[in-house]
């Protein structure tokens, strides 16, 4: 890793050095320049926070929440089907290759992007957020349950099928049984990571907390988006704990 | 019943052979223990014959019908028939003793209860019994990843019992089980052999069970057949030659084994 000789040692320096004097340049990063009055305006702005609109606050959670759920349980329904036509060794690669193709284009696309998209195309906030969480997840899951499937072990499936059962029937209780808590633990795992990612979908106006947040910042309402920076923040840490929970029961 | 012809197998270019040229005739009915090494090719020969290895040469045929190069629509037809116990059971480690069993009925029932797992009752008393006659009847709601190995293994053997075909193969079935259970389990088989007719291939490591229970012993080594005779003609210093073991100041297949299939 580290130049092994004084060469390399010097090329490695060469490079961090020019990368970093490049990023500078182009971004402009200066701290001599940072107008340190407006941050104390903003600081001082967010004090005392306004507690009156956690009600609303509480309820655009409950929102990203939704939104959250919605989009992951629309992903799973559909990537279940397409995860077993993805997987090498279960369907031909002749429908194996394009739902893979499909899959990995789907989850390239990030959320925000694919939420930008919805609002354009309906106009509707919570919908759009929903839509793009199922979107970008269903590309994310078909692969991932594929590669469940892929990694099963092969004993269940062999006994299964010199019993000569149909295929399905390999498929259901050869590789299934096995697949089900592995599937459940990425499940929960992206449901996790999708309302977060809730949240941020919010500020480009998908519904939820976010568009709250977004909603206060352009009133220049600073001591509200206290409030709803606090909502996000135990949004956030709700749904690391309750995946750890979930994640302990299941695996 | 069961006849291979010039069946050889490599799992990989430029591996020596698993099988080397073995030509067989199993017929109906016939109890046939397979003896041979670890390596010998046991394992690969029983799965040549449940159509679940291809083999890189020669063909294996079942009723007079080719196992190899079957349409998956025959293949599964002739599965139905060939019932295996593996030898490492391979059991669906969610599920009970009695819905492990139960899979040996899927080749029998219609998709649909298949996957619903909706069995005639006249299947899950099947079931029920077999594990029963295992000695497993206490068993049946348990989840087959709590049982013991050698329960398992009576599980695997109870699953090939219900599949109810015409062949029983079994990679090393009683190899868990000690030695009076495992009599129990063989004489269990044997006697679905002489009630029904239900043609018998297992592999074994344990010489003596094979001269008692069944009535051919066919010896593999490095996948080919060294030794192929009814049970009653096998002395034990064939064994030893079938083996490859020498015993001190007697030339193998002389007599000098006898020693030797004690310690087998």
């Amino acid at each position: 890793m580290y130049g092994t000789t004084p060469g390399r040692r010097l090329a490695v320096a060469g490079v961090l050095t020019a990368a970093i004097a490049w990023s500078v340049w182009v971004t402009g990063f200066a701290p001599s320049q940072w107008d340190l009055s407006a941050v104390r305006e903003f600081v001082a702005g967010m004090f005392p926070p306004d507690w009156t609109v956690l009600p609303t606050v509480i309820a655009k959670m409950g929102e990203t929440i939704g939104i959250a759920f919605l989009g992951t349980l629309i992903a799973f329904l559909l990537a279940f089907p397409l995860s077993f036509a993805a997987a090498r060794g279960l369907s031909p690669d002749w429908i194996g290759a394009p739902v893979r193709g499909v899959a990995a284009f789907f989850r390239a696309i990030p959320e925000i992007l694919w939420a930008l998209l919805f609002l354009v195309a309906t106009d509707l906030g919570n919908i759009s957020g929903i839509l793009a969480l199922a979107a970008h997840n269903v590309g994310i899951l078909t692969k991932l349950m594929a590669e469940v499937y892929e990694a099963a072990p092969a004993g269940p499936q062999e006994a299964v099928l010199s019993t000569g059962a149909a295929p399905a029937a390999v498929v259901w209780h050869g590789i299934l049984p096995w697949s089900l808590p592995h599937l459940f633990s990425h499940l929960f795992f992206r449901f996790e990571c999708n309302i977060r990612t809730a949240t941020v979908l919010g500020l480009v106006g998908a519904g939820g907390i976010g568009h709250l947040l977004m909603l206060h910042r352009s009133l220049l309402q600073y001591d509200r988006m206290l409030v709803d920076t606090l909502g996000i923040l135990a949004l956030v840490l709700l749904s690391d704990a309750l995946g750890a929970l979930v994640r302990r029961q299941v695996t | 019943m069961i006849e291979l012809e010039g069946v050889t197998h490599r799992y990989g270019e430029g591996q020596p052979p698993a099988l080397d040229g073995v030509s067989l005739v199993i017929g109906a009915g016939e109890r046939v223990a397979l003896l041979g090494p670890s390596g010998a090719g046991k394992s690969t020969l029983l799965r040549s014959i449940a159509g679940l290895v291809r083999p890189t040469h020669g063909v294996v045929r079942f009723r007079g019908r080719p196992v190899t190069g079957a349409s998956p629509g025959e293949l599964r037809e002739i599965r139905k028939e060939i019932a295996v116990i593996f030898q490492e059971y391979h059991l669906i480690e969610p599920y009970t003793a009695l819905g492990n069993v139960l899979v040996g009925r899927f080749g029998h029932l219609p998709l649909w209860r298949v996957l619903l797992g909706l069995f005639p009752r006249a299947d899950r008393e099947l079931a029920r019994r077999a594990l029963a006659e295992l000695g497993l009847a206490d068993y049946a709601q348990v989840p087959v990843r709590r049982l013991s190995g050698g329960q398992r293994q009576r599980v695997a053997v109870a699953r090939a019992l219900v599949q109810g075909g015409a062949v029983i193969l079994g990679d090393e079935p009683v190899s868990n089980l000690d030695p009076a259970t495992a009599r129990m389990v063989l004489e269990l088989l044997c006697e679905r052999n002489r009630r029904e007719g239900t043609t018998l291939v297992l592999s074994l490591h344990a010489p003596e069970l094979a001269l008692q229970f069944f009535d051919r012993i066919v010896v593999l080594r490095a996948g080919r057949v060294v030794m192929d005779r009814p049970a009653r003609e096998v002395t034990p210093g064939d064994l030893a030659a079938a083996y490859g073991v020498r015993t001190p100041g007697a030339p193998p297949g002389q007599g000098g084994g006898a020693g030797i299939a004690g310690a087998l």
